[in-house]
């Protein structure tokens, strides 16, 4: 074919043709918007995103922070909300708002005493359900046995102190995962601030290519493939979607399944155990990571990770070494940005920071509080990120602007039990989702 | 056109006819929503090589205007049919860079 325009070709329409002054002008608009990154990444109550979130049941603290009955009471702060938690001299662990409906005084300074949280300024007493149980200031206590004060239910499982934070008549199954089950000594919970907003964290733990450069260390230096670039593969379910993580290595393939559980939850399927990947057939084989990204705000974000394997013990001192999980007693990182994350040039892993968990925060926190997705330019790795993106707009717009409540990961007969990572090595000509298909439970033809 | 496989990501590796007609190709075969994410990608890649074109194209001394402009289109229309791709509208995302690789043409660039 000829390069030059053809005699019936219209002339060139250009207004810009020969000005290259004017072309630089012109502005080219971002694949992700700033109002999309807006309402991707503000948490607050009321805004878009806030309030799908709040659908969900989040993990809120660690048991291990409310331990005993009548226990100091314990700041909690989530999506953008202040708020009080406490466990009562039954056991139950109360969620409230953190200032007195009185006069606004904090309940952390507040008295853990028989059956309640009383405030220590006018001695109002609260119970789990936010519920005045004692008005000992007012004469004829009007407002004893009402709930004065906003309360979220909790669920105490595995470690962790769960809540749900939306509509009471809206509230969704509690997700009964199968790492939330198993005996102590298979499972072991952690919480870590990272400090960024929630939504480049979870980035982080959709994007693969990242682990053959981030992680590359001797922690890690024989179980990550050759292949640089993986080719990823997205499927959905009804509970968000799974993507394989390809990478070709001559004869066979490797490749590490990954769930997103809509929306903060991730999977990590287990090492590989060599060069080959020689992976066992059982799906539940393998010691895995399970991570959700709770806003604390829009800024910050409360970083909790299952450890845990279903078939055998795990090495608690061990993964604390591999992930680089050192925190004080706020659970804020020993190594971290104030510090540098304790950088190393001629550190022995790729990176210069030790622990796989250090190393992810230092490159997510370094994008900004915020990253601006105006100026990102994604690849063809990206497609779980752009995947998750697109679910969390879809359904948070279908939620702000029609109304519409989300069914992704809430549906009543959803077998969240069955949900699993895993990683395998196929045949070259093989599909990984006809190796290891779905449960029919799980399985969505089309999704929202 | 050879068929090719909807259900992967292809590589684009640059911004030339051959690609973007396949991409063409692509989105208009495509109707799955994991096949959209994948053509998403893929026109992120177009829409990468198109801007690397338009930076050299400008940084050089004495810059070819009708060459920045069709890079300019090139990248305006990347991202019209990547939101396109995004929403489902992959006909119409198609048609944009059916039109955008008759440009090119015209411009002379292959």
């Amino acid at each position: 074919m000829s390069a030059t325009r053809a005699p019936w070709e219209p002339k060139r329409l250009s207004r810009f043709n020969g000005d290259p002054v004017e072309s630089k002008e012109r502005k080219v608009i971002p694949v992700i918007s700033a109002e999309e990154n807006e309402m991707l990444t503000r948490v607050g109550s009321g805004t878009a995103m806030g309030e799908l979130l709040r659908r969900y049941w989040v993990p809120a603290l660690l048991s291990e922070e409310v331990l005993d009955n009548d226990c100091a009471p314990v700041e909690v702060q989530l999506m953008g909300e202040e708020l009080v938690a406490f466990r009562d001299s039954d056991g139950e662990v109360g969620l409230l708002e953190r200032h007195c409906p009185h006069r606004r005084a904090s309940l952390c300074y507040g008295r853990n005493e028989e059956g309640g949280l009383r405030c220590i300024y006018h001695g109002w007493k609260f119970d789990v359900k936010g519920r005045c149980v004692d008005m000992p200031t007012q004469h004829g206590t009007p407002f004893r046995g009402k709930a004065l004060t906003r309360a979220y239910p909790t669920r105490d499982v595995a470690g962790v102190i769960w809540t749900y934070m939306g509509p009471a008549d809206l509230i969704p199954p509690f997700p009964e995962y199968h790492w939330l089950q198993l005996w102590p000594g298979q499972s072991k919970e952690f919480k870590v601030l990272e400090e960024c907003n929630f939504l480049q964290a979870i980035e982080g733990g959709l994007d693969s290519a990242h682990a053959g450069f981030l992680h590359r260390g001797p922690l890690l230096s024989d179980s990550i493939p050759a292949d640089t670039a993986p080719k990823l593969q997205v499927q959905y379910t009804r509970y968000g979607y799974r993507y394989g993580a390809i990478r070709d290595l001559g004869n066979h393939k490797l490749v590490r399944i990954t769930p997103y559980i809509f929306p903060i939850t991730t999977v990590v399927p287990p090492a590989w155990q060599s060069e080959g990947g020689q992976m066992s057939d059982n799906d539940f084989d393998g010691a895995r990571v399970v991570n959700v990204w709770v806003p604390r705000d829009d800024y910050t974000t409360w970083h909790y990770q299952y450890f845990y394997n279903p078939k055998g013990e795990i090495d608690i001192d061990a993964r604390i070494q591999e992930a680089g999980l050192w925190v004080d007693e706020n659970y804020r990182k020993l190594r971290n940005k104030d510090n540098h994350y304790l950088w190393e040039r001629k550190s022995p892993s790729y990176s210069g920071v030790e622990g796989i968990v250090t190393q992810d925060h230092m490159a997510n926190e370094s994008q900004g509080p915020i990253v601006d997705r105006t100026k990102e330019r994604l690849g063809t790795t990206d497609i779980a990120v752009i995947a998750m993106r697109r679910l969390l707009l879809r359904n948070a717009i279908a939620l702000q602007r029609d109304g519409i409540e989300p069914t992704v990961g809430r549906f009543h007969d959803l077998p969240f039990s069955n949900i699993t990572s895993q990683s395998i090595s196929i045949d070259s000509n093989e599909d990984w989702q006809r190796v290891l298909p779905l449960d029919s439970q799980l399985e969505t033809a089309e999704i929202s | 056109m050879t068929m090719l496989d909807l259900d992967s990501m292809h590589s684009v590796s640059d911004c030339s006819q051959a690609n973007i007609q396949m991409l063409v190709y692509l989105l208009q075969h495509s109707w799955r929503t994991e096949q959209w994410l994948y053509r998403e990608a893929e026109l992120d890649e177009l829409w990468r090589s198109a801007e690397v074109e338009l930076e050299s194209a400008r940084k050089l001394y004495s810059p070819d205007g009708s060459r920045l402009e069709a890079y300019v289109q090139l990248c305006e229309a990347c991202i019209s049919a990547h939101n396109l791709a995004s929403e489902g509208c992959l006909d119409e995302s198609a048609r944009v860079l059916e039109q955008a690789s008759r440009l090119m043409e015209r411009y002379g660039i292959w």
